[in-house]
């Protein structure tokens, strides 16, 4: 049973218009209560983890710097550090020196009060033997 | 073997029951999936229904790229979204079981008349007419059909008729051998239980081979129904 016939085959119009409408009506209905949303969060999420790559790009090339200078000062403060060990090397060897000059000075001069203290002690005993 | 449908006469015109009732059905499944994917949008990491729904807009958004270039038609992809779902839910419908009542098929694939089919291809030849003329103007609508050279102007024309019958009875002639190979097997119960038994592993078989049949054919009448837009679009 059908409304009309093609070569033979039952048409039956009313149900074509049914499912017209039927899909009519799905695709409007999806495409406002639905799927409008959905896009818009995937655009979205998109947009989102595209700023995320540029932030993490951006903290990238800051990090990089940041260590780089980090690098130079390390550098320095090794340089610095060195000079100032190898000027309190020289320093001290110049006190150790002087100290030991000092020292040698000290010493001759003890000899040498100590030679004239004898002299002197000799020279009273044989006053001292003589008179 | 064959069936009769439950016809009735509104107004003049016949309209068939039962694919009222399964279409209707199939539309109000594709409608609950879609919402229940959308009823708690997350911009963070999608889970469950989202996630699924996401899915199959990318998956439609990459036929839409491959076919015409671009993605940003907000009405031609939910054309898409909802025709493969929608007649993926059709194809399956019959699948499990189908349904006859006083010699009238009440539940069966909607895609397993042609009625269903044929109106989805000819909206969808209608709407790449349509789109050719709000783009790109009547008078270049109409010399489209004497291109490249006048003498094929009728071969243009039957073209247009040709790809609407082949996009509708392709659908419709797969969906459909599938049930009736399903009913054949089926039919088998009434044969005796030998019968039955051999009969039960092929119809498993059968069935498993229909779910891939019912998704490929969705699969297909999407892409071309994007390749015909684009057609007409570029």
């Amino acid at each position: 049973m059908g409304d009309f016939e093609i070569f033979g085959i039952p048409v039956s119009i009313g149900t074509m218009i049914y499912q017209a409408l039927l899909f009519t009506v799905l695709v409007f209905f999806l495409k406002k209560y639905a799927f409008k949303k959905i896009i818009n969060i995937i655009e979205g999420r998109k947009q989102h983890i595209e700023n995320q790559l540029e932030l993490s790009e951006k903290y990238r090339l800051e990090a990089e710097k940041s260590l780089e200078t980090n690098n130079e000062m390390l550098k320095q403060a090794k340089r610095d550090a060195r000079e100032i060990v190898k000027e309190g090397e020289r320093k001290s060897r110049i006190i150790i020196d002087d100290a030991r000059e000092e020292a040698k000075q000290i010493v001759k001069e003890a000899k040498e009060y100590a030679l004239l203290t004898r002299s002197q002690v000799h020279e009273k005993k044989s006053n001292h033997k003589g008179g | 073997m064959e069936h009769a449908r439950p016809f009735i006469v509104w107004f003049g015109v016949t309209f068939d029951l039962s694919i009222i009732l399964t279409s209707t059905f199939a539309a109000l499944a594709t409608v609950v999936i879609v919402l229940l994917g959308s009823r708690k949008l997350t911009i963070s990491t999608p889970r469950g229904m989202q996630n699924f729904i996401e899915w199959v807009i990318e998956f439609v958004q990459d036929i839409m790229q491959t076919a015409m270039g671009f993605t940003d038609n907000l009405f031609i992809l939910s054309t898409g979204v909802s025709l493969l779902l929608y007649l993926f839910i059709s194809n399956l419908m019959g699948i499990p079981f189908s349904f006859v009542a006083n010699n009238n098929t009440w539940w069966k694939s909607p895609t397993a008349d042609a009625h269903v089919t044929m109106t989805l291809a000819i909206m969808i030849m209608v709407y790449t007419h349509f789109i050719d003329i709000r783009l790109h103007g009547f008078k270049h609508y109409f010399l489209s059909f004497f291109k490249p050279f006048k003498a094929l102007f009728v071969i243009n024309i039957t073209e247009q008729f040709c790809t609407t019958l082949t996009l509708g009875l392709r659908l419709y002639g797969n969906i459909y051998a599938g049930e009736v190979m399903l009913e054949l097997l089926a039919g088998a119960i009434n044969k005796g239980i030998i019968a039955a038994i051999l009969a039960a592993f092929p119809m498993v078989i059968w069935q498993a081979f229909c779910l891939f049949i019912g998704a490929i054919q969705a699969y297909i009448f999407v892409t071309l129904t994007m390749v015909y837009i684009a057609h007409r679009v570029t």
